[in-house]
């Protein structure tokens, strides 16, 4: 187990918000290159966790470290460094809403500060390319595109930094069933193209199987499991129980093969 | 060298480079070190340089295996100078194939330039007039509707939404009474203070209490309140509003057959409406109080002056006036408010924009109501 290159390692994790814990101790490591999934029920701390290893969040006690990088004892250039390599996809997309798609997908690349327009136009429009939007959403504002598209922009924006790690806040929420699974197909194809690490938070057991290769369960503000579906599935919990072993459960995991 | 060194992380590893290598078919160029964005964009114009002055010679081949990391960005740079093809001879790795595939399947067109300037102007032009007649007609469209509303509601009194209309009271006037007050304390101590010390050139200094009885009952006092009001309610109103209708609250709203012109648009004015003469009142009195202390400290015309000779000086249609004209300019400030708040387009720009536009409106209108009724009532209230 210490041989495991991690992406992230996350050791003994507490979150209090006042009087509430969040987390009591959570130690988990994000191998390289895997698709780890966060599950859990409401208000287990999923977001929490996930907003601490993005460094929005400071726990309590304990350590983060993405790349082996402490997040809490680095300087500010560093951090900068390090969150360059690291892309988000936000769960409403939070694309800005007085730059269009163009803009929105450029800015991190303009924020480098070193990359002239001509190359920064033609990566802005490779990435569009990349999640399969037509040229011409270019000049949309962000208001004008679909929930679907949305969420496509903000993938083309997370990944313009080509990151080598890449947060998912529940990629398929608010999709129907079609965009979500095509969704779910584009992000395997650039997983398996691009190669990076990826760490998401999702509720919808139908991309539970086709998009994880293992999965963190938290409940009680620990980590109940993390294993590959099947392991975890085994783990006797009144939770996972509920989550994956409910007759709803049975049905969408027999009908994925999974 | 040093300064790129520390903005990447130590396992950022070998820098982008290339050497030439001599082989039985020919030279062939071998790259090798990370070709990412990272990697590349510090030394972009000597890379670019360096790629472009090997991608001259065509007899030379390119090995790329040995690169540690290649990206789209490191892969558009090779494509650059190698003129948007493939060279003759290109040894590439697996996960490689893919990147330069991507690149020559992408269409180098440009999204669509924005419209040129002379288009955007001569749009810009056509565009105030049609700014004027479409937000007059909904506003007289969300006035009819009140109107409907009312009388509506005063067929079935129970369905008066009295709960919002009290909330409404009591956030816009009981609220705003402290501001109200000390803005309209000052300006009465102001308005004696400068009169008093003009009146005095002309042994004129009993006038002050005409000069404030005037300036504060028809004028100032339903203004000041009315300007805070605009600042601090209906903003607030507009923005809340607005963010009902992102949030599709409104839309809720309706598909449960609440009416929202009922339900949030009518307390809001009514409530406004109600509010407003009573702000004013007590603006009105707070700049008396106001004056009243000034004028005893500067010329010495105590309290008991002014209450035995301002009922006399100042008749009393004067304070009717402008508790009226309040009355007016609460219904004007929750309209603007409440329509501004209605016509919110779903996106964070344009609410604070309209939150912004509700004050300037309101406050304007506000102003030019003000002066019309100056005129319309210029016969009234002087003895």
């Amino acid at each position: 187990m210490s041989a495991e290159r991690c992406a992230i390692r996350m050791r003994d994790i507490h979150t209090r918000f006042g009087d509430t814990v969040v987390h009591r101790g959570i130690s988990l490591c994000v191998r390289e290159g895997e698709r780890l999934g966060l599950v859990g029920g409401s208000g287990s701390g999923k977001t929490t966790l996930l907003r601490e290893m993005i460094g929005l969040l400071r726990p309590s006690e304990g350590q983060v470290e993405v790349f082996g990088q402490d997040l809490h004892t680095s300087d500010a250039e560093q951090l900068q460094a390090l969150r360059n390599r690291y892309g988000v996809l936000f769960q409403a997309g939070a694309l800005f809403t007085d730059l269009n798609v163009f803009d929105n997908i450029a800015l991190p690349l303009r924020e480098l500060r070193r990359l002239d327009e001509s190359l920064i136009g033609e990566l802005v429009m490779l990435k569009l390319a990349l999640v399969n939007l037509d040229p011409s959403v270019a000049r949309s504002m962000p208001w004008e595109l679909s929930g679907g598209m949305v969420k496509r922009v903000a993938l083309a924006r997370a990944l313009a930094l080509e990151p080598e790690l890449l947060f998912l806040d529940e990629p398929t929420s608010g999709l129907d069933p079609i965009a979500s699974d095509n969704f779910v197909q584009l992000i395997n194809r650039l997983h398996r193209e691009l190669g990076f690490t990826l760490v998401m938070i999702t509720h919808d057991l139908h991309t539970l199987p086709d998009l994880c290769d293992r999965i963190a369960v938290l409940a009680d503000g620990g980590l109940v499991s993390i294993g590959t579906l099947a392991e975890v599935a085994d783990v006797d919990h009144p939770f996972v129980r509920e989550f994956f072993r409910g007759k709803r459960a049975r049905r969408v995991l027999t009908a994925a093969g999974g | 060298m040093d300064a790129q060194a520390k903005s990447r992380p130590a396992d950022a590893g070998e820098p982008p480079g290339c050497t030439l290598e001599q082989h039985q078919t020919g030279e062939v160029l071998r790259l090798h070190g990370h070709w990412t964005l990272a990697a590349v964009s510090p030394r972009l114009a000597e890379l670019t340089a360096e790629l472009a002055a090997h991608a001259q010679r065509t007899d030379l081949g390119w090995d790329l295996r040995g690169v540690v990391a290649l990206d789209s960005a490191g892969a558009l740079l090779l494509w650059r100078a190698w003129g948007r093809r493939r060279p003759e001879t290109l040894e590439l790795g697996d996960r490689q194939q893919a990147l330069f595939a991507a690149w020559e399947t992408q269409t180098t067109a440009e999204p669509a330039p924005r419209r040129a300037l002379r288009q955007r102007l001569l749009a810009g032009l056509a565009r105030p007039g049609r700014a004027m007649v479409e937000p007059t007609r909904a506003l007289l469209l969300l006035l009819g509707q009140l109107l409907i509303d009312s009388l509506l509601l005063l067929r079935r009194p129970g369905r008066i939404p009295w709960r919002e209309i009290s909330a409404t009271i009591y956030v816009t006037g009981f609220k705003a009474l402290a501001i109200t007050g000390l803005v309209g304390a000052l300006i009465g101590v102001v308005i004696a203070y400068q009169s008093a010390l003009q009146l005095r050139n002309y042994g004129a200094e009993i006038f002050i209490v005409d000069m404030l009885g005037f300036s504060v009952t028809r004028e100032l006092g339903p203004m000041l309140a009315a300007i805070i009001v605009a600042g601090r309610s209906g903003s607030a109103i507009t923005a809340q509003i607005g963010v009902m209708r992102l949030t599709q609250e409104l839309d809720a709203m309706t598909t449960l057959g609440m009416s929202v012109s009922q339900r949030l648009v009518l307390p809001r004015v009514l409530a406004l409406t109600l509010v407003m003469p009573l702000l004013a009142l007590w603006t009105i009195t707070a700049a008396m109080i106001g004056g009243i202390i000034a004028s005893e400290l500067t010329v010495g015309l105590g309290f008991e002056y002014f209450l035995i000779t301002l009922p006399d000086r100042l008749p009393v249609a004067n304070l009717w006036i402008g508790l009226g004209k309040s009355l007016v300019f609460g219904a004007v400030i929750g309209l603007t408010a409440a329509h501004l708040g209605l016509r919110v387009q779903p996106n964070t720009r344009d609410l604070g924009a309209r939150t912004t536009r509700s004050v300037v409106t309101s406050i304007t209108l506000v102003i030019v109501l003000n002066a019309l009724f100056s005129i319309i009532l210029r016969e009234v209230g002087f003895r």
